[in-house]
């Protein structure tokens, strides 16, 4: 059994947390202080955190750098706390991903599916990916839209899997543009948008509702399309 | 302050330099038949430098031209008359006249320099005391009442004037501080609080040498220096302020998007659950998640009634309807209104006899002690308990609140009564609003009250205190 630590002072929270979640499947393991849940961590090596920036002891980022010097279980943070500067301060510190506190079940359920199958390594990349629409061949290195093949520059095709191979998973402008383009251009975030503008437009896919490719505002990019099972 | 400055030889002067070769010469004349002629003169010497030293220049002339007429006149032959006999008598004329101009001359720079030093004492004692009042001074219209009370003192002369300043030197003044030099007048424009421009000037007379002018200008620029002194404080006083307010702003902003958000996490969190997972869950589950939003839903409810009210507090708006309520009503309302907050922890209440009514507005009194006591619950453990103690002393009747909480550092005892004080420690570590507190100070203030913290240690817990005024002013006897 899959089992997730919670860390959130919050009892209510926690209370609903840990009503869905095992309703899915899931085992619980509470933790009401940032102390409590490197405990808890320690002790019981779950498969998952889910944490709370707000903690009364230590702060949820502090508690993300202590938990990434021993351990790299996946995190979701959660929090109320919505600055891009907060959202992106936490994924250079290790998170996972990052949920916005209200959020809906179903959204962080997803999450979690997410985060769970990247750690779990299931997902090797196949030879080919396909949701029925696009295609992606990576023996080949070609990209199929609807049948008909797309011309994808090696770059734009470097960024497509690089994100494909995050699947859910938000890849923050600094994580990109150190990859592609190197240390001297962390504060060129306009070449990366260029670059995505042209993936969308040859994948057809609207930013406004994204397909494939989510902006999460001032942080990064997220791949969200599902690869349908049997291809 | 100007006396100084006169340069005629009074009267005593000219006295001395008549009655000083008499004097001699009614001695020498006594002591002629003992001593010899030539020693006589010495006399008249000795009268001559005296008379130097102690008058100025021509009086000690005159001294040496009476006093060599005399010594000719008396006891050089030919006896009694002006006629000069022997050249000696010549020298010593001359030696007289120029013994009188040395000294004299001597005297007279010596005394000049003794009365600049004396009025330099003078006038730097008075820069002091101006100085020194003038630093005590924290508004511009304090600066000129207080300049002028010190120049009155000092010249009497009306040397300096204050004036309310028009036209064009006061628009020049708006733009800051200026010292405007024309011919026979300096003036400096000072803007006080209100706005108003007045001009400070001395009046130079024309015969006022440069040095002097110089020390009056002087007086003025200390007046300038406490001037500008105090804008800087008042810029800074603004300045201070506005950042705090912004740092409030920032706060409040914070604060509310936080705590509007923690309880819609919950909401939102139960009832998707609710939604999107009914299948799975059993009706324990469903119920749990239902009572959660509840709950949840409340406590959002309270928030914002408690942001209502403090917004209402912060603008005046309250107004107090006042009547005539006792404590004790007070206190069992508030504790049925906290009865379902209770966690297993055990009120107290100790109300002394003969407590007087209280003239106030009894729901927002209610209110002030409701959001003590709410406090109080949060921070006691299960089975702890919280003593409500009323007592009277003198004209305030205190209500005392002691939970068997953790305690508050000495430091934070004033601080828990600012707005959002709970924001320091963490997200939501109790669900407190941090706003219960200042509201009630808010109530308690209106009503002419306070609320402080008495005592707090870990071991007793800590106890706050409501001072309610007993007597309403304006209200007294009216209870009979």
């Amino acid at each position: 059994m899959i089992r997730i630590l919670i860390i959130d002072d919050e009892p209510q929270i926690r209370r609903f947390l840990t009503i869905s979640l095992e309703s899915q499947g899931y085992s619980i393991i509470e933790a009401e202080t940032g102390k409590q849940g490197l405990q808890q961590l320690v002790l019981e090596q779950p498969d998952l955190v889910i944490l709370d920036l707000g903690l009364p002891d230590i702060d949820g980022q502090q508690v993300l750098k202590e938990l990434r010097a021993f351990s790299d279980v996946p995190v979701i943070v959660l929090s109320v706390r919505n600055s891009e500067k907060e959202k992106v301060e936490a994924l250079d510190n290790g998170c996972n991903d990052y949920v916005e506190k209200p959020f809906g079940v179903k959204e962080l359920l997803a999450r979690i599916r997410a985060a769970l199958r990247i750690s779990s390594g299931r997902e090797q990349p196949p030879a080919v990916w396909s949701d029925g629409n696009l295609e992606v061949d990576y023996l080949s290195r070609t990209v199929t839209l609807q049948g008909e093949r797309l011309r994808f520059s090696p770059r734009e095709y470097e960024l497509l899997t690089e994100m494909m191979s995050h699947p859910g998973q938000i890849l923050t402008y600094h994580y990109l543009l150190q990859k592609y383009w190197g240390a001297s251009h962390l504060d060129d975030s306009h070449y990366l948008r260029i670059f995505i503008r042209q993936i969308r437009n040859k994948l057809g896919d609207d930013p406004a509702r994204p397909r494939y490719i989510e902006t999460e505002a001032g942080v990064g990019y997220r791949f969200i399309g599902e690869a349908q099972s049997g291809q | 302050m100007a006396d100084f400055m006169r340069n005629k030889t009074p009267l005593r002067h000219w006295l001395i330099a008549i009655c000083v070769p008499l004097i001699i010469t009614l001695g020498c004349w006594l002591l002629d038949h003992i001593l010899p002629d030539a020693s006589l003169v010495l006399f008249y010497l000795a009268g001559v430098l005296l008379t130097a030293f102690t008058t100025a220049i021509r009086p000690a002339l005159l001294a040496a031209v009476l006093s060599f007429l005399a010594f000719n006149f008396f006891f050089t032959t030919p006896h009694y008359t002006l006629y000069i006999l022997h050249r000696e008598d010549l020298l010593t004329a001359s030696i007289l006249v120029l013994v009188a101009l040395v000294t004299g001359h001597l005297a007279a720079g010596l005394r000049e320099k003794v009365q600049a030093l004396e009025n330099s004492i003078r006038w730097t004692r008075q820069q002091m005391n101006l100085a020194q009042s003038l630093a005590s001074c924290m508004s511009a219209e304090e600066l000129l009442r207080c300049f002028a009370a010190h120049t009155s003192q000092y010249s009497a002369g009306g040397l300096y004037q204050i004036e309310p300043l028009s036209g064009a030197a006061a628009i020049a003044a708006d733009r800051g501080l200026t010292v405007n030099h024309e011919a026979d007048r300096v003036t400096l424009a000072v803007k006080d609080n209100a706005g108003e421009i007045h001009g400070v000037s001395i009046r130079f007379r024309r015969s006022q040498p440069t040095w002097a002018r110089a020390q009056l200008e002087a007086t003025l620029e200390l007046l300038r220096l406490a001037l500008s002194r105090v804008q800087l404080i008042e810029n800074l006083q603004r300045e201070t302020m506005h950042k705090e307010r912004e740092q409030l702003r920032s706060a409040l902003l914070s604060s509310i998007s936080h705590d509007l958000r923690t309880p819609l996490a919950t909401m939102i969190g139960s009832v998707s659950s609710l939604c999107d997972l009914r299948a799975s869950l059993n009706e324990a589950q469903q119920d749990e998640l239902l009572k959660n939003t509840l709950s949840e839903a409340r406590r959002l409810d309270r928030y914002i009634q408690k942001l209502l009210d403090m917004t209402k507090i912060g603008q005046g708006e309250l107004k107090l309807e006042r009547d005539w309520v006792g404590i004790d009503e007070i206190v069992s309302v508030s504790i049925r209104r906290l009865n379902p907050l209770l966690d297993g922890q055990q009120i107290i209440t100790e109300l002394d006899d003969d407590l007087p009514l209280l003239f106030v507005h009894a729901a927002l009194l209610e209110q002030a002690l409701f959001n003590v006591l709410e406090n109080a619950v949060r921070y006691t453990p299960a089975g702890k308990v919280i003593r409500i103690h009323a007592t009277l002393q003198e004209q305030y009747l205190l209500l005392d609140i002691s939970d068997s909480g953790p305690g508050i550092p000495e430091a934070q005892w004033p601080a828990i009564f600012d707005m959002f004080f709970t924001l320091a420690r963490g997200d939501q570590k109790t669900g407190g609003t941090g706003l219960g507190l200042t509201i009630c100070q808010g109530i308690l203030a209106a009503h002419g009250g306070s609320a402080s913290v008495v005592s707090s240690s870990a071991e007793q817990g800590t106890c706050i205190r409501l001072k309610i005024p007993a007597n309403a002013p304006g209200y007294e006897g009216a209870q009979a």
